[in-house]
């Protein structure tokens, strides 16, 4: 773990700015007002009733490969079609129409989309190349960069076709009080970039890290476990196998697929989750409250708790079986497979509200709450 | 005290009947990996499916290579079904992760997501190493001829299914994140290159030649042709003839006469699939 002292120093960056500060010449306006399905009751026959939809974007085919709650609680994501139009979205407490925003600009759409809150109100998004700040409340895009892909920090064979997973993309973004720390896929540094959209680099490291967490408050560009062992993240998919959450001194949650097993060590201590297995791909979401979500897909299933309860909660996820969902009947005999072999939808972001709020997506373009 | 709900998970019968179905797949399935469906269409009766393909005889770690689709849609896609795709699957087929295109709309029943009637759309399907089936619509092809890659990720490990092995799947560049991530009980295994088609008591559709890699190859780079992932090597190879395999098609039911037929062009850098007699 390196944890990083904002007076380091700072040099180039490896950005080219597209544009520094958009004065609403870029800026999206709130597109869309009707099909966000808000507050009714998921009727799918599979699934927990308190899964609530509240917004479906099949209709644009983007995925919501990104949620988060801001400091009042409000829900916000960001969607991305496959020609690489990105979106910000915003679920009204009240129960209003979605407000939406397209953000300037394309980006390869993928997994590796980041959405966070910068102190002033307005929103940091980050895929692939590309970084904005965005401030839905004047419909002004203030910041829109590009980075170079080759960057004086890569590793050996950073950007060659054969290696495992070539690429220098965004793999990590985490917002302090002016200001993001970022972190990028096979490059060996830290990086901060300024409201303003200045940049620089804030540390270099040893290793290139998988991705970027705040532990006590302090940045921490975590490695895979490959590198280091088992790491810390505020939130992130256990594609790396193994992973572990820890905000405060008396609460972490770990998942171990090798163990298969979940555990939670809150204040009234240490227990397991029933022995439930934790899968590859499966994902952990804390929130600042210390509500946590851990997906358990091949359940399906999301385990929702409270660090400070000690109290899990098991919710079957909709469409898990086939059958429940329409568009889900069949296929089966095209994979000459049975029907009961199952076709599962797969959640594809969560995110915890700093109350314990819950919301997922799923690989059918649509986003939900638990009630 | 700390409590512990489980109020919807499996039952045991139903994890019972759930690992006999997916045994019972596991036996059923073939080599072949045929995508999964479309939405629901007006056609009835049950589909007939011809598949051609190329097949490797040696394992890899992944496949890449361009996909062009024709443009336009399909003929009669209220009741015909396209895509082309290229995947890597476990030495028994039971396992598999794919990625490709489809357009048009299957007959009903079945049915299922992934399709449109008039336009190609991205799609990744499997069945992943705890063996459940997965189909995510990835949207519309960034143009109708674009790279398409799958490779193991070097990640793997084992979980309450079994051993696994995550690949990635990226779109127009291997320097791109990854649009989607998927697991399979192996790193490596055969892969393969194939066109599906399907139709109820319509005729054939006309594929219009969908190609894998570029038709004039010979004047492409590598990365422009089918190749396949050598993970410890740290190379992509063209797939050629020296690489072995098989070219074929099967039909479903059996005994239909071979509508459509895989053509190897350009010392093998391009491949495309032919509604005819003969390449």
């Amino acid at each position: 773990m390196i944890r990083v002292d904002r007076k380091s120093r700072w040099l180039g960056f490896g950005m080219v700015a597209l544009a520094g500060l958009f004065a609403g010449a870029l800026l999206s306006r709130p597109l869309w007002s009707s099909a966000a399905d808000g507050g009714s009751v998921d009727e799918r026959q599979a699934g927990d009733p308190r899964i609530v939809t509240v917004a479906d974007l099949s209709a644009t085919e983007e995925q919501v490969y990104r949620i988060a709650y801001d400091q009042a609680g409000d829900l916000w994501f960001v969607g991305a079609r496959s020609d690489g139009q990105f979106s910000l979205n915003h679920i009204p407490p009240d129960g209003g129409p979605l407000e939406r925003w397209l953000l300037p600009g394309k980006a390869s759409p993928g997994p590796s989309t980041f959405l966070v809150e910068a102190g002033d109100g307005s929103w940091w998004v980050a895929a692939n190349y590309s970084l904005w700040r965005f401030d839905p409340r004047t419909a002004q895009t203030l910041v829109a960069l590009a980075l170079d892909v080759s960057h004086p920090l890569q590793t050996e064979g950073a950007t060659e076709r054969g290696a495992p997973l070539p690429g220098t993309w965004v793999n990590g973004l985490l917002p302090t009080e002016d200001a993001v720390f970022l972190t990028r896929n096979n490059v060996r540094g830290l990086f901060q970039v300024l409201e303003n959209g200045e940049s620089a680099l804030a540390e270099e490291l040893a290793y290139a890290p998988a991705g970027l967490a705040s532990v006590d408050g302090r940045p921490v560009a975590f490695a895979s476990p490959a590198q280091m062992g088992i790491e810390t993240a505020a939130s992130s998919s256990s594609d790396d196998l193994a992973l572990a959450y820890a905000e405060t001194q008396d609460c972490s949650v770990t998942l171990s697929p090798a163990e298969a097993s979940a555990t939670v060590a809150g204040a009234a201590g240490t227990f397991s989750l029933g022995g439930l297995p934790a899968r590859a791909g499966d994902m952990v979401a804390v929130g600042s409250g210390g509500g946590f979500a851990i997906t358990l897909q091949e359940q399906p299933a999301i385990l929702l708790g409270d660090c400070g309860m000690g109290d899990v909660e098991s919710l079957a996820l909709p469409g898990g079986t086939v059958g429940s969902d329409p568009r889900l009947r069949g296929g089966h005999q095209l994979q000459n497979l049975p029907p009961e072999t199952g076709t599962r939808i797969e959640v594809v972001a969560i995110a915890v509200g700093p109350s314990g709020q819950v919301a997922f997506s799923d690989s059918t373009m649509r986003v939900f709450t638990v009630d | 005290v700390n409590v512990f709900r489980f109020a919807g998970g499996l039952r045991a019968a139903q994890i019972f009947v759930f690992l006999i179905s997916v045994a019972a797949g596991g036996l059923l399935a073939t080599a072949i990996l045929p995508p999964q469906g479309a939405d629901a269409g007006s056609c009835s009766g049950s589909p007939q499916k011809q598949w051609v393909f190329r097949q490797s005889s040696l394992a890899a770690y992944g496949i890449d290579g361009y996909l062009r689709h024709p443009s336009g849609a399909i003929s009669d896609p209220s009741c015909n079904f396209l895509a082309h795709f290229i995947a890597v699957f476990n030495s028994s087929g039971t396992k598999w992760v794919q990625v490709g295109l489809t357009i048009g709309v299957l007959p009903s029943p079945p049915d299922g997501p992934g399709g449109a009637p008039t336009t190609y759309k991205i799609y990744s399907d499997g069945i992943n190493h705890c063996g459940t089936y997965n189909l995510v619509n990835h949207g519309d092809p960034t143009s109708s001829n674009r790279p398409y890659y799958i490779s193991y990720s070097g990640q793997s490990g084992t979980d309450g299914c079994g051993s696994w092995a995550k690949f990635n799947i990226r779109k127009d560049s291997w320097l791109n994140q990854p649009i989607w991530y998927r697991y399979i009980d192996v790193a490596s295994g055969p892969w393969i290159a194939e066109n599906e088609a399907l139709k109820d008591s319509t005729a054939w559709p006309d594929t219009g030649q969908p190609w894998w890699g570029h038709e004039s190859a010979t004047t492409w780079p590598l990365a422009y042709g089918l190749a396949w992932y050598n993970y410890s090597a740290g190379t992509w190879n063209e797939w050629t003839s020296t690489q072995g395999g098989t070219t074929g098609y099967i039909s479903d039911p059996s005994g239909q006469t071979q509508q459509y037929r895989w053509c190897v062009d350009s010392v093998n850098r391009a491949h495309h699939a032919l509604k005819g007699a003969s390449c």
